[in-house]
């Protein structure tokens, strides 16, 4: 039987952390160049010397406080399940900064290997680091490493057992001294832990002394409900503020850092860093950032640069996709060939095969959009973007990265909220991060365009490009000013720090882009598999029960009989086409006449009392119903309700002159339409998208708010407008 | 011809100052007297003026520049007559470090682009004075302004061996000995005005 070891890979973001982890497990992960893409715990496993090694990939940090969801995640992670060893992934290229966590792992006593990564870049760059003399200096061991080629992962590995099986395998709290002002009590609150046993089973007491006077949320909060202690260090605590804001004018944590600075500059000064010049690395990165950040030529290559990754992915993406389109087609005519007419078939076919196969179809067009983010976000021009934009997102309460998702979703016309939503990810700071998914699915998705062209061909004699423009820009200003709302009601607060590293650009490897737009692909396949095949039944039965009473059935299967047999005995081309005429028609009525028998239809008519006042008929509505399953649904359904038997793209002419004879349509009812499409509740995909990222509290909120918003704007639309213009 | 009508990458070298002793113990105390060459690092229309010399760069309001005398490098003989400025020579050498007109600590937000200087205080509390700290934004810390993005805001720094960026409101927090001259279009105290 093989012993497990547990260790922990830990590190700053961009450190190169998840591409170890990769290099070492071989698992299937992420890996990002722009900060804290890794948020979720991911293990990978590792045999060596007749050891099993389960490592843990903690998600990337700059520190080890309690302020960030990253922070509490790592930090709890080694506090609670005790791992026998931490890797730290440290960025040789800035050394200083990151030993400020080495330094903190330190203090909390776990055992640790440092791993000097990027060692390549560094001797490139004609920098020298002393490895011996470090691993001397902190006492503890330093591999050098480089992540992206595997150089050094098995001495790394060699360390670490080396490490969990030498004598000094315990946790050994490092102490730093923090000077004058902050020793004295710092040694006093000390002791007073140790006596009081206060959490000493799981923390050094030093340390905890150590987090209260850096004001941490998590600790005190623990000692408040610990009673009598709690009270007493907060006491201390609160004293030694004073102290320093009197004395020092400043805050016990801001001494705290300085310190930690100091100890790790005492420990480079001593022949560990010798740096020449700058780094090329760095010096490449400013030539590039002087083009691409230009006050004038950076904002215009950023937006050709999301044009390009759009166009991009509806090009290469649409043909896979027309090919998975052409799949299900197949298999549901196979289906329809092999099973019996009726019921199951109905449901196969029109329920389970039009509704999973709809919402694969979206795969590859994801999987490119997703290639493309990966390469953004590896290549470190994500981080810029978000620079260049925050500015302007600012004043709307979001974050310069929301950029992005709002594109992809349809911020130029024809994009899909679904990988939009799931673009919201790279977003560190969680209320902006909301605030972006509440909003991207305002944006004019690729299926809410048809429905645009039919509505504005039909009544606005304008060109499509010139609606469509007047929509998109409609739905930017919602989508910002409702950003701006939210955030100011029930998402408000303080915006997130900005605080952001702008790493140096780097080419991404195509073993991580893979890796990255593969496990995103995949976890959206899934979905369809669970959750959207159960939607998908039960909007196919809405739409389909109770089925028309056999009366009703036998008087049109009557028409078409007599149709038939009113046909000349002779062959007459012209009277069979009639004739062919006529019995679509009668399909057509017998369509409209089911789906208005329907639940869906008797929910629509049972809503035309409340939705005339936005000018929907019973009609109208079953479509937007019909509109949650896929905006695409919409136009097929309307030309269901209008009796139209087949509405493809070429009938969809047909169908447009039909609503322009039509007396419950006018001008006004179809702006009043196309309002309500722009802004009502996201298809179901979106929302399932949606809830993966955030809740499905916040989900069901989306879907709600869209739509009483959209109902009321088109209300008022049309009761003005039929004010001003009375028809 | 003027300070402010010198391109981008030009070296020129320093003829007169016209202007009071203040201005001229201002510009001596940041280095720039007559007689000595200076490379202008950037020079934008309403932007503050970048120049080198001896591997310092300092930063000077357009107004400032205007009042400089220049000849450009490669059409220089001799050293022109200075402008009756030994005495106000001497005594910026003398009054340096103390001279009233001579504004060194500014907010980090008042930094131009390229221009270096030494944190000197981070008062930012809570979860930004964390953060701002554990990116090693400390007092003592070298940065240089790397970048502003197009409407100004956020800004980019550079310190010890990476890139970061923050937002204005945020860089307000920070204080900066600036290395060199302390000028900007924005500054309230800028002495030519």
């Amino acid at each position: 039987m093989t012993k497990t070891l547990n260790i922990a890979l830990a590190g700053n973001p961009n450190a190169g952390k998840t591409t170890m982890f990769n290099a070492l497990t071989g698992a299937r992960q992420s890996v990002g160049n722009y900060p804290g893409v890794t948020v979720e715990k991911r293990e990978g496993y590792l045999q060596a010397d007749g050891y099993r090694l389960n490592i843990v990939d903690l998600p990337g940090t700059y520190s080890l406080t309690a302020y960030s969801q990253e922070e509490l995640v790592a930090r709890d992670y080694l506090v609670n399940e005790r791992p026998q060893l931490v890797i730290d992934i440290v960025d040789a290229n800035s050394l200083e900064r990151n030993l400020y966590l080495a330094v903190q792992f330190m203090e909390l006593g776990v055992p640790l290997v440092l791993a000097l990564n990027m060692m390549d870049e560094v001797r490139k760059s004609g920098k020298k680091i002393d490895t011996a003399r470090l691993s001397q200096l902190l006492g503890t061991p330093v591999v050098e490493t480089v992540a992206r080629s595997g150089e050094g992962k098995h001495q790394l590995i060699e360390s670490a057992l080396e490490r969990i099986h030498g004598d000094d395998s315990r946790w050994k709290p490092l102490e730093i001294s923090y000077g004058p002002d902050i020793d004295p009590v710092l040694q006093e609150m000390t002791d007073l832990i140790r006596g009081a046993e206060f959490l000493t089973d799981s923390y050094p007491p030093r340390w905890l002394a150590l987090k209260y006077l850096e004001g941490d949320v998590q600790i005190r909060s623990m000692g408040a409900r610990a009673g009598d202690i709690g009270e007493a260090l907060e006491r201390m605590a609160r004293r030694v503020t004073e102290h320093c804001k009197v004395t020092l004018d400043t805050i016990p944590e801001a001494i705290i850092a300085d310190y930690r600075y100091g100890y790790i500059a005492s420990v480079t000064k001593q022949g560990v860093l010798v740096q020449r010049g700058h780094q090329e690395r760095i010096i490449f990165t400013d030539k590039i950032d002087r083009i691409l950040t230009h006050r004038f030529i950076g904002p215009l290559l950023m937006v050709g640069v999301l044009y390009g990754m759009f166009m991009v992915t509806f090009t290469f993406g649409t043909v896979p996709m027309e090919w998975l389109e052409a799949f299900f087609a197949w298999l549901a005519d196979v289906v329809t060939r092999l099973t019996p007419p009726g019921l199951l078939q109905s449901m196969l076919v029109d329920g389970v095969i039009a509704g999973v196969g709809g919402v694969l179809g979206f795969v590859p067009l994801i999987m490119v959009m997703f290639l493309g983010i990966a390469f953004l976000e590896d290549s470190g021009y994500m981080a810029r973007m978000a620079y260049m934009m925050d500015r302007v997102l600012r004043i709307f309460g979001l974050h310069g990265c929301s950029v992005m998702p709002f594109i992809v979703a349809g911020g130029i016309p024809g994009g899909c909220a679904v990988p939009g939503v799931m673009g919201a990810r790279t977003l560190r700071s969680p209320k902006e991060k909301l605030a972006t998914l509440l909003t991207a699915p305002f944006m004019p998705c690729g299926a809410k365009v048809p429905v645009f062209l039919l509505l504005g061909g039909a009544f606005f004699k304008g060109s499509a490009a010139t609606v469509l423009f007047w929509i998109t820009i409609g739905s930017w200003m919602t989508a910002l000013v409702v950003a701006w709302v939210l955030r100011n009601t029930i998402i408000r607060g303080e915006a997130t720090p900005f605080v952001m590293e702008l790493p140096p650009y780097r080419l991404p490897t195509l073993k991580g882009l893979c890796i990255h737009t593969w496990e995103r692909a995949w976890q959206y396949a899934k979905k369809a598999g669970t959750v959207i095949l159960a939607i998908s039944i039960i909007i196919w039965s809405f739409m389909t029960f109770p089925s028309l009473p056999e009366a009703t059935l036998q008087d049109f299967a009557r028409q078409r009989t007599a149709v038939q047999s009113a046909l000349p005995a002779k062959p007459d081309p012209a009277a069979a086409a009639a004739a062919g005429r006529e019995l679509l028609r009668i399909d057509g009525l017998e369509a409209e006449a089911a789906l208005k028998h329907s639940f869906a239809g008797r929910l629509g008519s049972a809503l035309e009392s409340v939705t005339l006042l936005a000018g929907f008929d019973w009609r109208t509505n079953i479509a937007l119903l019909g509109g949650f399953a896929a905006k695409e649904v919409i136009v097929s359904t309307l030309g269901t309700a209008y009796a139209m038997s087949d509405v493809g793209e070429a009938s969809q002419g047909s169908l447009s002159n039909r609503l322009r004879q039509d007396p419950a349509w006018s001008r006004l009812t179809a702006l009043s339409v196309i309002i309500f499409v722009m802004l009502y509740a996201p298809c179901f995909v979106t929302v399932v998208a949606m809830a993966r990222e955030s809740s499905w509290g916040w989900a069901l909120f989306s879907m709600t708010y869209t739509t009483l918003m959209a109902f009321g704007l088109s209300i008022a639309v049309y009761q003005v407008g039929q004010y001003i213009f009375p028809s | 011809m003027q300070l402010r009508e010198i391109p981008n990458g030009e070296r020129v070298k320093l003829l007169a100052v016209d202007g009071g002793c203040s201005l001229q113990c201002r510009l001596a105390a940041m280095g720039l007297v007559p007689g000595m060459e200076v490379t202008v690092i950037s020079n934008i229309p309403r932007r503050p003026i970048i120049v080198e010399s001896y591997g310092a760069r300092l930063t000077l309001c357009q107004k400032m520049a205007s009042r400089i005398q220049v000849l450009k490098a490669n059409g220089i003989k001799a050293v022109p007559p200075s402008n009756g400025n030994g005495q106000c020579r001497a005594a910026a050498r003398s009054t340096a470090p103390g001279m009233p007109c001579r504004r060194r600590i500014c907010r980090l937000r008042e930094m131009a682009v390229n221009q270096s200087g030494t944190i000197r205080s981070v008062k930012a509390q809570g979860e930004l004075g964390r953060r701002i700290r554990d990116m090693g934004l400390i007092p003592n810390t070298q940065i240089t302004v790397v970048g502003r993005a197009p409407l100004k805001d956020p800004v980019a720094l550079r310190l010890r061996d990476f890139t970061l960026s923050l937002r204005n409101n945020e860089a307000d927090y920070i204080t900066v000995e600036v290395a060199g001259g302390a000028c900007d279009e924005d500054v309230e105290h800028c002495p030519c005005r």
